[in-house]
């Protein structure tokens, strides 16, 4: 990118070498990976069984997170940028906790919450006999609950960047608050949304210590792709390199998809 | 009833959280067109928020004919949406993502109007202001001139009792004002219902306005037509404003 003025001279070299040291750092890791990886019978272990599952299970359950947290996440982070009441940062501290918060810690207080013996999973399990840990469910509200805050915090950003003149505007032309919020807001915050989602989707496929702790790992059913590769890993090391693979092309392909949309919103 | 042949009422009383109150009583008959002059931060867009309808009054009443719009006391409002203004804002706030067209027909879509009648409406508007040829660009494209008339069209599309213009000459440049200034007053004049403009400029409240209220502080400090204020100025802001228009 260049300056403002179109005039762009070379940056210093104090700091492009330890950019480059740092880039390196980040690469050397992935060379390795492609380096082990077992090219000869990459396409036997693509149709393998642990592969094929996890995949399928990683898949279904992150865009099932990532629909659930548009719903919940969106009108979370209106409440958030747009309504002032006592509490407000300590409601979005609480909302927000997952992003700093070990998943693992998370899944633990999801199985006091949410597990058979939880405060509202022991009452929901006695009166529909409905267990999230242990199945899809389960993964599924392990994977929400620490993805929903990229979401949250890239919207809430987006709507207090976004200027609300245009929204005082439509409704003085006639608009109802959902004309509004479909036609103006909607478009105005649309990239970030985008983004958010996507960003949501990722964290939510890559989802470890929560999905482990809450859900279990049983292959076919709770194991996705971050435990598959912790189990093969042991046993089975070309599975688990072939996994993580497909795990690097996925999360690199999103990131390269997102260009500077996340850092410019927020 | 015809309710945009009626005047408008407005008795705003409103403090805001800055500390900041305001107290403007004043009357707009319908055919007229009313100015509030005064400096910036004087209070002006506080009282085009009431007026819309986007800021309910603390206390005070506004009253269209014998239509109540805002009365606290006997807890009445009609929501912004309802109440068929038409508004130029400042900086026109023209859709950024709509084209020109779709800005135009954006009051007729929201009141349900259909795509094909709502186009129709809006050739009309294109033609009457002279925007024809731009129905497909977007807001970001258009000159000055061209996004206050754009604004002035979507404004007046749906036929509303009373037009509201805050500062629409302001995003001008000072070059194209002489000459838009005539067609706006072409516009203001042809438009039936109570009509106020707000302004900081005393050049286009002395041109375009019947009768001018100058609001100071959040309050009106003389009413009059361009005449009181320049032979009997009250406060030092009005003199000021005096003693530029003679020397003019």
């Amino acid at each position: 990118m260049s300056s403002r003025d179109g005039v762009t001279r070379p940056l210093p070299a104090f700091l492009v070498i330890p950019a480059l040291i740092g880039t390196f750092f980040f690469l050397v890791p992935l060379i390795g990976l492609v380096a082990r990886a077992p090219w000869g019978n990459l396409f036997t272990l693509l149709k393998s069984d642990i592969v094929v599952e996890s995949l399928r299970l990683s898949l279904v359950s992150s865009t099932a997170a990532s629909l659930l947290a548009l719903l919940i996440g969106v009108p979370t982070a209106f409440v958030l940028a747009r309504a002032s009441f006592p509490g407000r940062s300590i409601v979005r501290g609480i909302v927000l906790l997952p992003l700093v918060l070990p998943p693992v810690v998370g899944g633990a207080a999801l199985l006091f919450g949410l597990g058979r013996n939880g405060i509202l999973g022991g009452p929901i399990n006695s009166l529909t006999g409905l267990t999230l840990p242990f199945s899809i469910w389960g993964v599924i509200v392990a994977a929400t609950f620490v993805a929903t805050p990229f979401l949250i915090i890239t919207v809430e950003g987006a709507l207090r960047s976004a200027d609300q003149r245009y929204e005082g505007a439509a409704a003085t032309l006639g608009a109802s608050r959902w004309t509004t919020f479909r036609r103006i807001t909607l478009p105005a915050i649309g990239p970030s949304l985008i983004a958010g989602m996507v960003l949501t989707w990722a964290r939510a496929f890559g989802e470890f210590g929560a999905t482990v702790t809450f859900a279990g790992n049983l292959q076919g059913r709770t194991q996705t792709m971050p435990l598959a590769v912790f189990v093969a890993l042991e046993q089975n090391r070309d599975a688990a390199i072939t996994i993580s693979l497909i795990m690097v092309g996925v999360s690199l392909a999103v990131l390269i998809s997102l260009k500077d949309r996340w850092w410019r919103s927020v | 009833m015809e309710i945009g042949l009626t005047t408008l009422h407005a008795d705003i009383k409103l403090s805001r959280p800055e500390g900041f109150h305001i107290d403007v009583n004043i009357s707009m008959p319908a055919g007229t067109t009313v100015a509030l002059l005064g400096p910036n931060g004087a209070g002006k867009s506080t009282v085009v928020a009431a007026l819309a309808g986007l800021l309910p009054v603390d206390s005070g009443c506004m009253r269209i004919g014998s239509l109540i719009l805002d009365d606290p006391a006997s807890s009445r409002f009609v929501v912004a949406e309802d109440r068929n203004f038409g508004v130029v804002f400042q900086d026109y706030l023209l859709f950024p993502n709509m084209t020109v067209r779709d800005n135009i027909a954006f009051p007729l879509r929201s009141r349900s109007l259909r795509r094909k009648e709502a186009n129709a409406a809006c050739d009309e508007w294109l033609e009457k202001l002279g925007l024809k040829g731009l129905e497909y660009q977007k807001p970001a494209t258009l000159s000055g001139g061209e996004a206050q008339r754009v604004a002035l069209a979507r404004a007046l599309i749906s036929r509303p009792t009373v037009l509201l213009l805050d500062e629409p000459m302001a995003a001008l440049d000072i070059n194209t004002r002489a000459g838009l200034q005539t067609i706006l007053k072409e516009h203001l004049d042809a438009f039936a219902g109570p009509r106020l403009l707000i302004t900081h400029d005393p050049r286009e409240a002395f041109l375009f306005a019947d009768q001018i209220h100058i609001i100071e502080s959040g309050r009106i400090t003389q009413s009059g037509d361009a005449n009181d204020i320049r032979l009997r100025p009250v406060t030092p802001y009005a003199a000021g404003i005096a003693r530029g228009w003679s020397l003019d």
